[in-house]
Order: C-alpha cells, then structure tokens, then sequence
C-alpha cells in the first residue's frame, strides 16, 4: 500500500539530489546512504507539501523522532509517514 | 593580574583561536596555562607554554556523518573525553590555582571542574555547532539526548543535584569566534547571558609552512581549495570534480589544492598546484576566493581578508556556516557529495566576476574587524577575573 509513495518519494529525492533512481530504494536511508543535507530535506519538504498537503509534513515528522530513528530513518519510513497523512490537515 | 586555566579539545579548528587569545592574554602580563595533551599541544603552543597533560583521547566515528556524526560525536567523543579526562583536569586547577576557566563548549570536564572549585569560566565557541541552539527546535529529541548526557556527566562528577545550566553554556561569559554579520540571524535569545562575538583570531600562528608564493603568475587569479582535515575519507571524490571543474581554466587563474599528501591522483595540469600544509594567513594576501568545507575559522579568516567562497559543507557546523556565508551574500553554497564538475565551476567563477559577492565579503570583513578578535576576547576574560565571578 506504500509502494505507490515509495515511488512518487524516489521521483522527488532524485529531482532534489541529482542521484541515479536506480540508487534509491524503500530501505536507503536518508543519512547514512544518501547523505541527505538539511537544505534538501527542506527541498524535499516543499515538494511533498504541495502535493499531500501540511499533514505529511516531514520536517515536523523528523523532529519527533529520536536520535537513533534519525539515523535509521529509510525512505520506506518516510513513504509510510506520507501514506498516513496524505490530505489529512495539520493539528 | 589574574590567571587563567585553558581547556580544550586536540583538534587544531578548536585549538588555533583559542592560542592567539593566550597569546594575547600573556601579552598583557596575564598567567594563562593550558590543561590538554601535551603532544598535541606542544608543537601548537611552543615551547614556553604552561601544558598541565591530560590523556589524549581520539576520537571514535570521525569519519561518520549527518545525524550520525551527531551521535559519535556526544557518545563516542565529548562523553567519554569528560569522563577520561576530569581528574587530570582536576589537578591542574588545584595546582595552577586560575581565577578563570576558559572552556571549549565540548570539553565539558572544564566546565565540570569550574564548578567543583567554585570558579568563575567562559565558554570559547570555536565552532557554530551549538551557538544557534540548532537542535531545540528542530531536533527536541536530540536535544534532550544531550541533556541526559549532560545530567549523566555531572552526576559522574559528584557533583549534586542536576545541572543548573546547559553546561555547554557559561551563565557568565560565552565567547564565540564568529561574527554578528555571519552569526546574528541565527541566535536565539540568550537570556541575557554575555555572549561576546569576537571573530576570527589569528594570532602568530606557529608550525606553518610556507608556501612559495613565488609560483603564483600574477596575470592570473588565485583560488585555494582546502578541505580541512577531518573529511579526508570522503574527499578525493570531492578533489576529483574539483580538478576537472578546475580544468579549463588554465588561462585565467592558478588554483593551491591542500591534500593530505600533497598529491593528486591522475594528471595534474599545471595551473593546479597540490600542496599538503599550508598558512592560511600566509597565503590568505594572494587570494582571489577560497573553495571550502566551511569550517569556521576557515570562514571567518578568508571573509576578514573580503575574499569571497564556494562553501562545500561535510558535516557537523559545517552546514549552518554554509549557510550562514550564502544568506550574507559572500559566496555560494554547493555539494559536497554531489556537485557536478560543470556546478563547481560555474560557483567559482560566478564568486570570481560577480563583483556582488566581493562587496558582501567585505561588509563581513567590517563586521569581523569590528568584532575585535583577540584582544576582544581578552578584553571580556579579564574583564571576568576583576569581577571575581560576580556576574
């Protein structure tokens, strides 16, 4: 059911970093493997924001997380979060 | 006259700013001593410093990044760099007997010992890690790790209670080597705390190479990449697209590239010049703009000579220096991982001919000159002895 975000989520990291989307898949993780930089995540935050609205905001999804689920933190992850929040407004 | 107790961390970022500040303080007649590793220290400091040894420490993961490198960095570095380092640290405060500490923000047994003895210390920012409390709002969760970290040192020290205080935060004095023009939108309220900005401290900077300038054609202009020394893992990727960036244009500019070695892999045209150690100040005269991983001191020492910079982030403050140069105007932000040669070429020559980026750079250089540096940073120390930790 996240598949479809999985894909749309590789469209967008690929337009943001430059990399090959064959380099990008559910379990990449944001730090470790693609080295993800603040400004591209904001980058990234635009981009998912205009499409599913404020509730799939990921910038505050990030912040809630701890230390170790930063780190850990795969595109998968991210595709899930969006899944559950796509058009659902803020709080 | 007072004395003062220095504590820091052997890295050279975090070591050069605060000796030209100890230079200054003896100049003034001041008795400074240093609590560090001897064997890093020595050949910075010279022979006449007063270096009460402490165990050297290396640091796990310095090679990890991003949100990785925030975890080696408290858990595999400045933690264990407490816990290690505290009774030596101890010993020198009973026998130098200082008015003052002064404490880089992550060699926290200082700030630790500081408040065993009762003493009065300043906090010394040689990095814009912590400065604009980048974590509080972004990060709560991260923050709050720190904080347990924090709890847990103080525990560890005897000491009762929690903490009163972020201790990477001195309630009485906080000194940070970067600048109002850089740093200023990014600070958050300090709560009245004394935060003194003082900029780039250069001092006589001792153990560096001269470069021979003579090799410089001065019909073409000067470019230095420098990469600094804690990104060496990842940076001959970063040197490859650089030289190729470089490649073309051999007519109008000679580029001094800082490698470990002072070597490049493959063909090196002639107009790229590889050398393993450089001065900056040296070199800093004959330059035209500065490619580099932004470290603070690199950016405040190019920007306080108006040279403007390509900033290539790694890690740790990295970034928010980055950041901080594009958003006054003073150089261009780019990849470190993934620029493309074409990219890091068009960043340098547009900071080479567009003369925007050049006035920018020397509004910051104003604002850097105005900032004081040394003496400034002397000036509050002292300022802080005579008051004997009255606030």
């Amino acid at each position: 059911m996240d598949e479809p975000y999985v894909a749309e989520l590789v469209g967008l990291l690929v337009e943001v970093t430059g990399e090959e989307p064959a380099a990008i898949g559910p379990h990449t993780r944001l730090d470790a493997d693609l080295l993800l930089e603040s400004v591209e995540l904001a980058r990234l935050n635009d981009l998912v924001v205009r499409r599913h609205g404020d509730g799939a905001d990921i910038v505050r999804h990030v912040a809630t997380l701890s230390l170790d689920e930063l780190i850990e933190l795969t595109v998968g992850d991210l595709a899930r979060h969006v899944a559950t929040h796509a058009g659902v407004p803020a709080r | 006259m007072s004395r003062f107790l220095l504590v820091s961390l052997p890295l050279s970022g975090h070591v050069n700013p605060i000796a030209a500040v100890a230079d200054e303080l003896r100049a003034r007649g001041h008795e400074v001593a240093w609590a560090g590793s001897e064997s890093f220290l020595r050949p910075v400091l010279g022979p006449d410093a007063t270096i009460y040894p402490i165990p050297l420490r290396l640091h796990r993961g310095q090679g990890d990044l991003g949100a990785a490198a925030i975890r080696s960095r408290w858990a595999g570095y400045v933690v264990p760099h407490a816990r290690y380092t505290l009774d030596a640290i101890d010993r020198a405060a009973r026998e130098f007997r200082p008015d003052v500490l002064g404490v880089d923000q992550h060699a926290v047994a200082g700030a630790l010992v500081a408040h065993r003895h009762g003493l009065p210390w300043a906090s010394l920012a040689p990095t814009s890690m912590e400065l604009g409390r980048p974590y509080r709002q972004a990060l709560p969760a991260v923050e709050s790790w720190i904080h347990a970290h924090l709890d847990g040192l103080w525990r560890h020290a005897g000491l009762p209670g929690d903490p009163p205080h972020d201790l990477r935060f001195s309630p009485y004095l906080v000194i940070s080597f970067s600048s109002a023009a850089l740093a200023r939108p990014d600070l958050p309220d300090h709560r009245g705390r004394r935060l003194a900005l003082v900029g780039a401290c250069v001092g006589a900077r001792r153990a560096g190479p001269e470069f021979p300038v003579g090799l410089l054609d001065p019909g073409r202009r000067h470019v230095l990449v420098t990469v600094g020394t804690l990104a060496m893992d990842h940076a001959e990727a970063f040197y490859q697209r650089m030289v190729a960036a470089l490649a073309p244009l051999h007519d109008r500019l000679q580029a001094i590239v800082v490698t470990p070695d002072g070597t490049l892999p493959g063909p090196v045209p002639p107009h790229v010049l590889p050398t393993p150690r450089i001065a900056l100040p040296q070199l800093l005269p004959h330059l035209d703009a500065v490619v580099s991983h932004g470290g603070l001191n690199t950016v405040c020492e190019t920007l306080s000579h108006g040279i403007p910079l390509v900033v290539a982030p790694v890690k740790d403050d990295q970034g928010i220096n980055a950041a901080q140069v594009a958003a006054a105007g003073a150089g261009r932000r780019v990849s470190f991982f993934r620029s493309r040669p074409d990219e890091l070429r068009a960043a340098l020559l547009d900071v080479l001919d567009e003369p925007a980026y050049r006035a920018a750079a020397a509004r910051v250089r104003t604002s850097l000159e105005a900032a004081g540096g040394a003496a400034a940073a002397a000036d509050h120390l002292a300022d802080l002895a005579a008051a004997g930790g009255r606030p």
